[in-house]
């Protein structure tokens, strides 16, 4: 038999997280990055009346009730909310009455002569133009890019982003991704838009496992998955890989086991946009979810 | 992964190794002849890099099977490493010649790049 020798690299490499990394965490949340801009721009929705007295309890249940209603983690608890309103409090949105007791001032600036620029004013303002998707639009941001996603244009808020939906081993293998391209020029750095259409569906598609992520030598995303066996791939695991073209289309292919001489193997693939892949992979996927 | 099988833009072919035409015919052998070459280049063999050893006769077949396409592999000695071969036939696009190839590849088939 004849041979050829190809060299390539590891994918899975242990990596620690470390105590920073870990309560990054409990900052962000599914599809919307918690912070300072977070609470600021539920305010912006409506969720207190402008001139009202609320206790802090008060401001905190209905900050995350609305969060959650749009499509934010279910879990999200009352601490995870106070954190970044602390700030909040303190800045011109909020009048102290007493302890633990705030008006609400609205876009309303006090005494009407105190508009210095403050920390978190550039959410508010940002708010306006980007306005976070209605439950009813969620099937359709699924297609396209979540409002957080366009907004975070660093790759390690898209890694964080990752690891709010529980993507902690896509979310460090980025981070050494990004990591080895830094450090040598001979690896190709990631697509940028590239990442944000990979995160956007790891984002979106829940049920499935975390994938292996590569680079292409083009500097493409590329997410694979190893099929398990099955009684129609008995010859092997198969394969599933997605390379993300930054315009929004999906390169996929997938075979359902190696190659043997006159054995029956599924195989896809093309180029497609997310939903048609995923479609077209469906006999693939179901594999996944299943395992 | 599929990347290690994949073609940058404007590449024709994917550089491998030759195996029989290194001294010997006992692999591990082979490998090491290899990884000398790569050495005296000075090409930097990570931790985590690996070595995988693909059968030309399974790699034409798995990938003429489904596709359209027809790999061919030519020998390209280089003058410091005379076992430099190409797998010719497809182009940076085909991601599915990519995936046909990595899944070819079994555990045993896998070696570590540095000693």
């Amino acid at each position: 038999m004849t041979s050829l020798l190809r060299l390539f690299t590891l994918t899975n490499l242990p990596i620690d997280i470390g105590e920073q990394r870990v309560s990054l965490l409990t900052e962000k949340l599914v599809l919307m990055p918690f912070g300072i801009a977070a609470v600021e721009e539920l305010l912006c929705l409506g969720v207190l009346r402008d001139g009202e007295i609320y206790s802090r309890a008060e401001v905190v249940d209905s900050l995350r009730r609305k969060f959650i209603e749009l499509g934010g983690d279910r879990a999200t608890t009352a601490q995870q909310v106070i954190a970044p309103l602390k700030r909040v409090l303190d800045g011109h949105l909020f009048q102290r009455i007493r302890p633990g007791f705030y008006r609400y001032m609205g876009g309303r600036p006090l005494g009407g002569s105190r508009l210095m620029v403050r920390e978190g004013e550039a959410g508010l303002a940002s708010c306006v133009q980007r306005s976070p998707p209605r439950v009813a639009d969620r099937d359709e941001a699924r297609r396209t890019l979540p409002w957080p996603l366009v907004a975070t244009a660093a790759r390690d808020e898209i890694a964080a982003l990752l690891r709010s939906s529980g993507r902690n081993k896509v979310a460090d293998r980025l981070e050494h991704l990004q990591a080895l391209a830094e450090d040598d020029p001979d690896e190709p750095a990631m697509d940028l838009d590239s990442l944000r259409r990979l995160a956007l569906l790891l984002l979106g598609e829940r049920a499935f496992p975390d994938p292996e992520i590569g680079v292409t030598p083009d500097g493409l995303a590329l997410a694979q998955w190893q099929l398990p066996r099955s009684p129609s791939n008995e010859g092997g695991k198969g394969l599933l890989a997605l390379e993300f073209i930054p315009s929004g289309l999906i390169r996929f292919a997938a075979v359902s086991a190696p190659y043997r001489q006159k054995a029956e193997r599924l195989a896809v693939n093309g180029t497609l946009p997310p939903q048609n892949a995923l479609e077209a992979m469906q006999p693939f996927t179901r594999l996944l979810v299943n395992q | 992964m599929a990347s290690a099988f994949q073609l940058r833009r404007g590449e024709d072919h994917l550089s491998v190794n030759w195996l029989e035409r290194l001294n010997g015919h006992d692999p591990a052998s082979a490998i090491s002849q290899v990884r000398t070459v790569f050495q005296r280049r000075a090409y930097h063999l990570r931790p985590n890099g690996r070595f995988a050893i693909l059968g030309v006769g399974a790699a034409k077949g798995a990938v003429s099977e489904n596709l359209d396409i027809t790999l061919r592999i030519e020998h390209l000695p280089l003058e410091d490493d005379e076992s430099h071969a190409g797998i010719f036939g497809y182009a940076a696009a085909d991601i599915a010649v990519a995936v046909e190839l990595a899944v070819l590849i079994a555990d045993e088939d896998v070696c570590s790049a540095a000693v």
